[in-house]
């Protein structure tokens, strides 16, 4: 049986550095996904990435279970990309990848999907990055948290330090906001891309 | 089309809720009983699914990440010996005093003479240096590390045997500081047995040694006296054979005088 992220965090506030590391091994790729969907750069992600994880371990000791780990780990990361915006003074990017190698491409696909799937795919992506990266820090983060990480409304009020009705506030704007700019776009209604995607 | 929710419809909190699946049966029943009656909420609700349709798609690249934390290595520090930590100068004294102890009990004679360098143990009888190394039943290591295998084997079974008599008598045990005494006094007699091991181990090994190097060195002087014997016999044939040149030409001028 798989240990809990709770028991390693025990047995690694003990000393049992191996214990941190299956958590960081468990979850390293959300913490990416969620530093790149925040600041949109890949090599930078992958600093706060690191530097999350560097944090959470000195901070251990600190950590009371009062939140689930990984909410823990959410809200050091989320920190971390504040900080680098500011530090920075950027607003999130979007990395537009630099012409389209088809075999590389081809290697991505899923199942029975087409090439050209597969390219309506990238696109959309690529424009659904450039429409998050318009919203404000704090709709984005609460699209991304609830879209991407599935947490709840709760969890994301306390991650966020606001009251629920806020972060309710927060996605409902985002999302409206998401729908215009990718109409904008020419990405047309969202139900045809569901049925596509 | 702009997103709008009707005044009647309580604003988009149950919208939301509905959207994201957090809302409990009786909530979804009537919230689906709502949407059966109101079109724009209908309408907003498809719209909504659509965006996340969309989002779905922006999947972060696949990266490598590897992210391990491991420990700090302390720095190492060139200094001089004088400056060396204490426990340092402790370890070298230690190692020099196991040397000296090991030397010790394999009664350790290190010697340097025209034979040559011989190492010899007190294993070994000391009023036959030359003779030939006997790996018989009568050397006095063997009895030794007979006699404490048959110890061994003794403890292992009172051991054995006295773990059924510590479960009987589990409720009439000593008091813990009691216990603890006795089960440190055995823990030092364990260690000294192991630390006797090895010091036997120790010295049956120096014997092995001592023997292969003897071995070794008569080896090579047999080796050594077969060379010069060989080359003595060659040196001496042409000897040989110049003197009965020198006979034969002194024979042939003395026949033809001038």
């Amino acid at each position: 049986m798989a240990w809990t992220d709770e028991e390693l965090v025990a047995r690694s506030v003990g000393g049992d550095l191996d214990s941190f590391n299956l958590l960081v091994v468990r979850w390293e790729r959300p913490i990416y996904a969620l530093a790149y969907r925040v600041i949109g750069r890949e090599e930078d992600a992958r600093d706060v990435c690191q530097e999350t994880f560097l944090r959470a371990f000195r901070a251990l000791r600190g950590f009371k279970g009062q939140a689930k780990f990984s909410s823990w780990l959410y809200r050091i990361t989320l920190n971390l990309c504040r900080d680098w915006m500011r530090r920075a003074r950027r607003a999130p990017v979007v990395q537009a990848p630099e012409g389209v190698d088809l075999v590389e491409l081809a290697g991505e696909r899923e199942g029975s999907e087409s090439v050209e799937d597969l390219v309506s795919r990238r696109e959309l992506s690529q424009m659904v990055a450039r429409a998050m990266a318009i919203l404000p820090e704090e709709q984005r983060a609460a699209i991304i948290l609830k879209e991407y990480h599935g947490l709840t409304f709760q969890e994301i009020a306390d991650l966020l330090d606001c009251p629920l009705s806020t972060v309710k506030t927060r996605l409902y704007q985002g999302l409206t906001v998401l729908r215009r700019q990718l109409e904008q776009a020419g990405v047309g209604n969202g139900h045809d891309n569901q049925r596509r995607v | 089309m702009a997103m709008t929710i009707n005044a009647g419809c309580d604003g988009k909190d149950r919208l939301l809720a509905y959207l994201y699946d957090e809302v409990t049966t009786d909530e979804r029943q009537a919230f689906e009983g709502h949407l059966a009656a109101c079109a724009a909420c209908r309408r907003e609700l498809e719209d909504l699914r659509g965006v996340r349709g969309q989002l779905a798609s922006w999947t972060p690249p696949e990266q490598e990440l590897g992210v391990r934390i491991v420990r700090d290595e302390p720095a190492r520090i060139a200094r001089p010996w004088w400056r060396a930590p204490a426990w340092g100068l402790g370890l070298a004294a230690a190692a020099v005093v196991v040397l000296a102890a090991g030397a010790a009990v394999a009664n350790l004679e290190v010697r340097y003479d025209e034979h040559g360098v011989t190492v010899r143990t007190g294993w070994r009888s000391p009023a036959a240096p030359d003779a030939p190394v006997t790996t018989g039943a009568a050397a006095p290591w063997r009895a030794d590390l007979q006699a404490l295998e048959e110890r061994l084997r003794a403890d292992v079974a009172s051991s054995t045997s006295g773990a059924s008599a510590q479960t009987a008598a589990a409720e009439s045990a000593p008091a813990p500081a009691v216990r603890e005494a006795a089960v440190l006094r055995r823990v030092s007699a364990l260690v000294r047995e192991s630390e006797e091991r090895q010091r036997r181990e120790l010295a049956l090994r120096m014997t092995d040694v001592v023997r292969d190097v003897d071995w070794q060195r008569r080896t090579d002087w047999v080796r050594i006296q077969q060379g010069f014997g060989r080359l003595e016999e060659v040196t001496g044939a042409g000897v040989a054979q110049q003197r009965e040149m020198m006979n034969y030409l002194m024979r042939v001028s003395q026949r033809n005088p001038r």
